[in-house]
Formats: C-alpha cells, structure tokens, sequence
C-alpha cells in the first residue's frame, strides 16, 4: 500500500509537469506566430508601396497633357519617386512616401476639375487603381498595428512574458504618423 | 489570420459560434443515435419474437453499436459534406465569379483584395449575383475557402466607398466565422429539405401499391424509409433553431467589426438605408440568412421581444441605423438627405449616345426603294448611304449582292472602321467590330449596322445596370412595336440566319423575354453562348424592361 501512493503521487507529478510542459509549448508557438504575421505584414507594406511607385509613371504621362495647372505637383511626386526608391536609411524612405502620398492626394483632389479625364477610359482606370493602392497601403498599415498590438500584448502580459523574455521576444514598434502629416493642409483658392 | 479588437467582442463571437458548431454536431449525432437505435432495436425485438431465439447480439451491446453508428454516421456526413459545400450553395442562387475585364467586376476584385488586407485572411472570392436587386453576402466551408458575393444592382446604385463598407461588412463576418456556420447550416438544412423531399415522396408514391406477397419486406423497406425521412424532418428544424437563436446579434457585431475595419461609419449606413429601400433579389428561402439584408424584408425583422429575437435572423434596419448613426455622429434626417440628393443627381446625368458614325469600279445602289448610280467605289462610300448590307449590282448586269460580298468594296468599308477594332467581324456586315464600353462592360458594337455582340452574362449585366429613362416618344414607338409582334418564330425573322463571330458555330434565333418579344441569336455552343442583337435590338430590350420596371414600383 504505501508503494502505491508513492505511485501515485509520481504519476500526479509526472502529469503536472505533462501539462505544463504542453502549456509552454504552446505560448512559445503563439509567439512565434505572432512574431512571423508581424513580419510578414511589415514586407506586405512594401509590396503596396513599390506597387504605388510602379504606377506613378504611368499617371504622370497620362495627366501631363491635360493637367496643365499642376505641373508642380507632378514633378514633385516624380521626384519623391525617385527619392524611395534610392533611398538607402528607412527614414529617408519614410519621408519620400510620405510626400508621394501627400503629391498624390493633392492630385486625386483636383481630378474632378478636368473634365477630359473622366471621359477616358485609360484614366478612369488608372484612378481606380490608384485610390485601391492607396486604401491597400492604409489597410495593411493598420492591420500590422493590430498584430503588433496582440504581440506586444503577449509579449508583456504575465505568464506568458516570462517565457518572451527567455526567448528573446521584444515588444515592436507601431507605425506613427510623421509629425508634418500632422499639419494642417491650407486652404488657398 | 490574426487581428486585434476588444478580447470581449471578437473573441467570444468565433468562440460562440463554434460552440454553436458544437452543440449542432451533438444534436445531429443524438437524432440519428436515437432512430438508428429505434430501427435496429425494434428490428432485432421484431426478429426475436418471430424465431422466438435470443439472437446472436445482446440488446446492450446492439444498442452500444448502433450509437456508435449512428454518430459516426451524423460527424461523417457533417464534416465531409460541409467541406465542400460552396458549390452546391453558390449554384442554386446563380452566383457567378467576378470578371476581370468588366469594369464594374474589376473594381470589386480591387474592393475585395482592399478589406482582405485588412482582416488578414486568406483568399476571398468576390462573385457577383446577376440580379437588379441590391445585396450582398459572404460564405465559408469546412476547408475554410471563403466568397463575398454581391448584387450587380448593388454595384452600380453604390458610391464606391459605400461598396468598401459592405463588403467589410461581410468580411467581418468571415473574421468572426459567422459564414461558416451560416454555410454549414444552410447546407445542411438544404440537404436535409433535399432528402426530407425525397423520401417523401417516396412514401407517398410507394405506399398505395404494395403487392400481398411483398409486404413483409416492403414493410421494413419503408420503415427505414420513414425513420430517415424523420431524421432529416428534424434535422431541418434543428439547424434552423440552433442557428437562428444568435442571428441578430451576429449581425449587430458584424456592423460593428465592418466599422472597424473600413472606418467610415456613414458610407454603411448610406448602404443599409439604400438596401432597406429597394428590391433585394429573389432566393430560396434556405439561404436567406447569408445576405446582409433580408431579402424578403419580413415584418418579423423589423419587430423586436423574444419571439422575433428567436425566429427572425436579422435586426431591425431602424436600429442598425441608429447604432451606426450614433458613431457618424449624424441622424436620420440628415442621411435621408443626403441620398435623396445624390439620387436627384444620378438622375440628372444623361449617358450621351456615342454619336452616330455612318459610312458606303462602278455599282448601282438600291437606296431607298431605287437604283441609283452608277457610282464608283469612292463614290459609294463619301456619300455615306452605302452600308456593308445595301444591295449593289454592277451596270449592266443582273447580278444582285451585298456591298459587303463585292471584293472591292469591303476592304474600303473595313478601313472606315475606326478606334477600338476587334477581331471579331460583324455577321451581317463582314467588317470588324468597334470595341466599346457599355454600362462598365466591354461590348463590341457594329460601326455600319448598329449590331451588339455580347459576351456570355454580359446582357443580363446590361439590363440589371441599365438606369436611363427612356423618352416618351421613343418609349411609345417601342410598346407599339412590341404589342403588333404576332405570330410564330419563323413568320417573325427578317434577317437569314447567321454564324457566330466568336466561335463560328451556327446561332439560333429566340425570343428574349415574353416582356420584350424581340429576336435575337444565340450561339449554340455551350462553352461560347455568345449573343448577337441586330441594331436597335438591344436598344429595345433595354427600353421596355425599364418601362416594365418604372411601372411597378
């Protein structure tokens, strides 16, 4: 009799540890998920954004003949382009998104004054491309600030950040707004 | 895959539902369990008390085998079938894929892959439901494929960020894998309608002919007929019951979570108020909870308490709104408003009609009831009244052709033909056609006859988009037209017979609707079913089903 309790209360322990070895397991796993899905959505952002710069060109020849009031903007957008694309630190990147961004909706917004545009086809259609590019940056932007949100969650929530800090797993970065996006655009007629 | 929102919402969403999943599985096991048991026991005592032996089984060990048939029998038919299920749900409603080349299609494709990027899910399929109702709906099977779907009504009465709003809407749903239980239940329920149908009738049928001889063996024949017809009369009741218990909130959350994903509040409640107002399309009342807006706009919906709580699977459209409203920061007066311009607006703009683009050795030309010329070939066409299709004959001789046939004429006609051309030629004319755009959808027209060639689905778009109001004169000419149509097919057609331009097989004459009685051609090869309408043809249809359509509402 007193072997058997020994017994069980080996198998008991044996058990315990069973369990929480699965439990480990599977934390570390929903990090590394967690982890991947984070990066994953960080280069899903660039697809979009090299996206933009590939049709850029083609927006600018379409529109120079007609556009003949926003010649500035255009070649300023051009020159953001070129700014991403041989843009060696992130910051510098950063920046010459930013002013694309700002080129192209300053475009968009003086679209409707030209109405030769509406009429053709090939514009019509680069528009639309043009406004989905847009919307597809904005909404992986703010996806890869919900997965950093769960991440960091995880990552700093107990138990599980003892396990993170263990392994390695460091709370990321969320992607801000850049203080001259912040300015208020004025209004000159 | 992953996403943030409140751990409250999101997360006890997928977590009801796949209890619900859950408790449906269980249901469906215990009902075939139970009349499994039913038959055999009663198979087994029957057995018994005829050869009055015990019988190679226990009864325990016999009830034991057949549970665990029948519940393997109930997850087998469950999992298995629900893997698969989106065909037999998207085929009954008519949903087609979105095509690429259509601009309308196009643009959902691009609105689609926008709201996926946001949910990180993986690939949703926009299709498109040939109606010109407006709705939209999402659904999952087992494997986790997923489809958004939406009416062509929809596509063309919604702005474009209203359109993003819904179909974050029906993305939301997916997040929260609503649709998958919708679909499963929808399948399941279907199937069983299916087999409830069936076996059904096979009662019915079978019953009054039994022959003296037989009935013993027919007796028991129909016993398993009937015990299954009444699983699956219970196994209907049952998905309807489980699912519809949690409907409505489902449908609040999903607004919520749409909000959340397409950020602009207004754009869908701008498309709940244009839904809740128009027609919403015809489906089979299985699938009525998919769609984002009831199609039979019951009374029921619009009640609330726990009656309609527990029977009606959507919510009220008023409160919808008012949640919605309340995050836009805006009210009701101010919506109406607002779409009551923007239609006054729609309704201002006049598509302009392209304008008009006529064109036509010596040859006499029947004009107008007389030979006229002779003209050479320059001639014949700088005075524009010689088409492919005018009669000419050389001087002199009584050989009678078509401009079109005569090897000098065609090629100066096919130069006239300017723009877009494709490579396909005209039927009647023998030139090439004129690539357009009509309605979002690439048609191609005739520049000499006026003729369409469409595509495969590419009518039933045009006339589900088709929002002019035709003139009154122009309206009336075509009821006379239409009211004087008498008589068979055949005492009907002007034009012979002609080959289709896609795909060259021969193209049947029929009549499109009872509505129109106008008479267009067919392509008879299945993989092609290309449509040619004469000119004028498709202008008429467009016209009478408009008229029929102003009419009734």
């Amino acid at each position: 009799m007193f072997l058997s309790v020994t017994l069980v209360v080996l198998l008991f322990i044996l058990g315990m540890a069973l369990l929480l070895g699965i439990y480990l397991v599977s934390v570390y796993n929903s990090l590394v998920s967690y982890r991947v899905e984070v990066d994953n959505s960080f280069s899903q952002i660039d697809v979009q954004l090299k996206r933009r710069h590939d049709l850029i060109p083609n927006l600018v020849e379409t529109v120079k003949g007609v556009m003949d009031f926003e010649k500035g903007t255009l070649t300023q957008v051009m020159q953001a382009r070129a700014a991403a694309m041989g843009a060696t630190n992130p910051n510098d990147r950063l920046k010459a998104e930013n002013d694309i961004t700002t080129g192209l909706g300053r475009l968009m917004a003086v679209w409707e004054n030209y109405p030769t545009l509406k009429s053709n086809e090939n514009a019509k259609q680069l528009q639309e491309e043009l406004t989905s590019t847009e919307n597809k940056i904005a909404y992986v932007r703010g996806h890869y600030n919900d997965i950093v949100a769960n991440f960091n969650a995880l990552t700093q929530q107990f138990p599980s950040n003892l396990i993170a800090g263990s392994f390695g797993f460091q709370a990321r970065e969320f992607l801000k707004v850049a203080d001259s996006d912040k300015e208020v655009p004025q209004v000159k007629f | 895959m992953f996403y943030a929102l409140p751990a409250d919402t999101v997360f006890e969403a997928k977590e009801r539902n796949r209890r619900a999943t859950l408790y449906l599985l269980i249901l469906l096991c215990a009902v075939n369990i139970f009349f499994i048991n039913l038959l055999t026991v009663s198979g087994s005592l029957m057995l018994r008390g005829w050869t009055r032996t015990q019988g190679p089984i226990g009864l325990g060990s016999l009830i034991l085998l057949s549970s665990i048939l029948g519940a393997t029998l109930a997850a087998a038919h469950f999992f298995i079938a629900r893997a698969k299920s989106l065909d037999s749900l998207l085929e009954p409603i008519g949903a087609k894929n979105a095509d690429p080349q259509d601009q309308y299609h196009s643009q959902l494709i691009n609105l689609v892959e926008e709201v996926r990027m946001a949910t990180g899910l993986q690939a949703i399929q926009p299709v498109v439901l040939a109606t010109p109702g407006c709705n939209a709906f999402s659904l999952q099977d087992g494997q986790g494929k997923a489809v958004i779907g939406v009416t062509e009504g929809l596509l063309t009465k919604l702005s474009r960020n209203e359109l993003a709003a819904v179909i974050a809407h029906e993305a939301a749903h997916l997040v929260h894998e609503d649709s998958r239980l919708v679909t499963t239940t929808c399948f399941l329920s279907s199937s069983f309608g299916i087999l409830y149908e069936e076996l059904g009738k096979l009662n019915n049928g079978t019953s009054s002919t039994r022959y003296a001889g037989y009935s013993g063996r027919r007796n028991n024949f129909f016993a398993a007929a009937l015990v299954f017809w009444m699983i699956s009369g219970l196994g209907y009741l049952m998905t309807k019951l489980i699912f519809m218990a949690i409907s409505r909130q489902r449908e609040y959350l999903a607004d919520a979570d749409g909000v959340r994903l397409c950020k602009d509040p207004l754009a869908l409640a701008e498309s709940l108020y244009k839904i809740s107002r128009r027609y919403r399309g015809d489906v089979p009342n299985a699938c009525e909870a998919l769609f984002i807006m009831n199609p039979s706009g019951s009374d029921l919906d619009e009640r609330e308490g726990l009656f309609s709580d527990l029977f009606s699977n959507h919510p009220p459209v008023s409160q919808r709104l008012n949640k919605l409203l309340l995050w836009a920061k805006s009210d009701m007066p101010q919506l109406r408003n607002m779409v009551e311009m923007e239609e006054t607006d729609n309704g201002k703009q006049v598509e302009s009609r392209s304008p008009a683009t006529s064109s036509a050795p010596l040859f006499m030309a029947f004009q107008e009831n007389q030979w006229v010329g002779p003209y050479n070939a320059e001639q014949l066409l700088s005075v524009g009244m010689a088409t492919p299709t005018t009669w000419v004959c050389p001087p002199g001789s009584q050989t009678v052709t078509k401009a079109s046939e005569v090897p000098e004429l065609l090629p100066l006609f096919q130069q006239q033909v300017q723009g877009a051309v494709s490579q396909n030629n005209c039927p009647r004319c023998k030139v090439p056609l004129l690539k357009t755009i009509r309605e979002g959808s690439a048609v191609e027209q005739c520049s000499f006859c006026k003729g369409f060639l469409l595509r495969a689905g590419v009518l039933e778009r045009l006339i589900a988009r088709d929002n002019e109001v035709p003139l009154p004169e122009e309206i009336k000419k075509a009821r006379v037209w239409r009211d004087s149509q008498r008589g068979p097919l055949k005492d009907r057609v002007h034009f012979p017979e002609i080959k289709c331009p896609l795909c060259q097989s021969t193209m049947g004459k029929g009549i499109h609707s009872m509505l129109t009685q106008v008479v267009i051609d067919h392509c008879t090869n299945d993989a092609c079913r290309a449509v040619w309408c004469d000119g004028g043809e498709l202008e008429t249809i467009l016209m009478l089903i408009q008229d029929a359509q102003t009419v009734s509402i």
